[in-house]
């Protein structure tokens, strides 16, 4: 199977907003793929899961996703960009695979971000998600699960590029 | 080259509900719960073992590794281009045989894992060797990887345990992972190493001296690392099996 070309950013997020709070400005000056094989997903039961076609859309999407996590997200070719902090992100692992029963995605971001002071932090982010693939409804399973493994990295990132604005309007959940 | 994998994986030992109650629906659905909640504990505990050995290319290491296997196999020719790829299913394996100019393709595919209880790290080297063309009366392409179809087929492991292991595995785990993985990347180096020379061990031995260990019925099978096989000389503290299959070499982490 090929992931869907875009994220599906259906999973809720675990990251708890307050109300009052505006959403975090952060631009996105590099968004890259570091992934050895960047056209496989993995494999299950014996056969492929490949990325889409078009990886670098794909993963735009993903990273689009955490202005549903408190984040104004912008791009380095926008030109109205805001002012705040700027991140670099590589994709480290996107897998999924079996264990026994279960199908386990992973996902793994790396984000080097610039806090408006010009300090700075590296970190990774990781996001997983394994559950059984019986009784499937809906969308696929593989495809949830990956979903769900982004969703939670996610929700890492998005944590901490909410304390480059303002901290203690966020918490985890 | 195929390493299907883009971090070191988990394990489980498969509940046996099943077999207890019968064999029957509602204990097959209660044995695939009490599965599927020992593969998620195995992915919470193994997360942070990944997080620390973010850094290890274990896909580098599997290319040195066979490299140096095959650099002393007698009958093995190396074609002028040696390919990696993650994508070890049928399909991908009988694409690449189609655009190959080779008569014959060696596949070399690396799996390494933390045992079930993650008291050992474990690497296998499953080897394959297919034909391009298929053979007699088959049609589908895929039926060139069908075991019966290879030209060849081996596993070989070499697991490599965890000094003085814990019975609790999440005390194993947080062992594993402690000091930036330090015993991890220890046991990949050192079970990559062991398979430079066991492969080549496997690979040089004929179909009748293979089929002589597996009928040596006077050595009784032991079960060691978690496989089954006939004991062979090995040096003190290791344990090497003869699995009908390959060589499984059970060490203790230096």
């Amino acid at each position: 199977m090929t992931l869907s070309s875009t994220f599906d950013n259906t999973v809720p997020s675990q990251v708890k907003l307050s109300r009052k709070a505006s959403l975090c400005p952060v631009r996105i000056i590099a968004l890259e793929d570091v992934r050895r094989s960047p056209e496989m997903i993995g494999v299950h039961d014996r056969r492929p899961i490949y990325a889409p076609q078009d990886g670098a859309a794909w993963l735009k999407s993903i990273v689009q996703a955490l202005s549903t996590r408190g984040i104004a997200v912008s791009f380095d070719t926008q030109a109205d960009t805001a002012v705040g902090a700027t991140a670099k992100i590589d994709l480290a692992t996107a897998w999924i695979t079996n264990t026994k029963v279960n199908i386990s995605a992973n996902a793994v971001f790396r984000m080097h971000v610039t806090n408006p002071d010009k300090t700075s932090f590296e970190r990774s982010y990781r996001g997983g998600n394994s559950r059984m693939t019986y009784w499937s409804n809906g969308r696929p399973v593989l495809q949830q699960a990956i979903d769900t493994a982004f969703a939670r990295a996610l929700d890492a990132m998005a944590v901490d590029l909410l304390a480059t604005c303002q901290s203690e309007e966020i918490s985890p959940a | 080259m195929l390493v299907a994998q883009s971090e070191i994986k988990s394990d489980i030992n498969l509940s046996n509900v099943a077999v207890a109650t019968g064999g029957g629906i509602l204990g097959g659905l209660i044995g695939a719960a009490v599965d599927s909640a020992r593969a998620k504990k195995a992915e919470v505990l193994i997360a942070p073992v990944r997080t620390a050995m973010a850094n290890v290319d274990g896909d580098a290491l599997a290319i040195e590794a066979a490299k140096a296997s095959f650099a002393g196999a007698q009958w093995y020719t190396t074609a002028p281009e040696t390919n990696f790829s993650k994508d070890n299913s049928p399909a991908g394996k009988s694409a690449y045989l189609d655009a190959s100019s080779n008569a014959q393709t060696a596949f070399v595919e690396y799996s390494y894992d933390l045992s079930p209880e993650f008291d050992a790290l474990r690497i296998i080297a499953k080897i394959e060797i297919a034909a391009k063309n298929n053979a007699p009366g088959q049609t589908k392409p895929e039926k060139r990887l069908s075991p019966k179809n290879l030209v060849y087929s081996s596993s070989v492991a070499s697991v490599i345990t965890l000094p003085e292991a814990s019975k609790d595995k999440d005390v194993n785990a947080a062992r594993w992972a402690a000091d930036d993985a330090k015993l991890v990347r220890a046991a990949l180096s050192q079970s990559f190493a062991r398979l430079q020379s066991l492969v080549p061990r496997t690979l040089a031995l004929t179909d009748g001296e293979g089929e002589a260990l597996t009928r040596d019925k006077k050595n009784k099978r032991i079960f060691a690392g978690g496989f089954f096989g006939r004991p062979q000389p090995a040096p003190d503290g290791t344990t090497l099996l003869w699995t009908g299959g390959g060589f499984v070499e059970v060490a203790p982490l230096q």
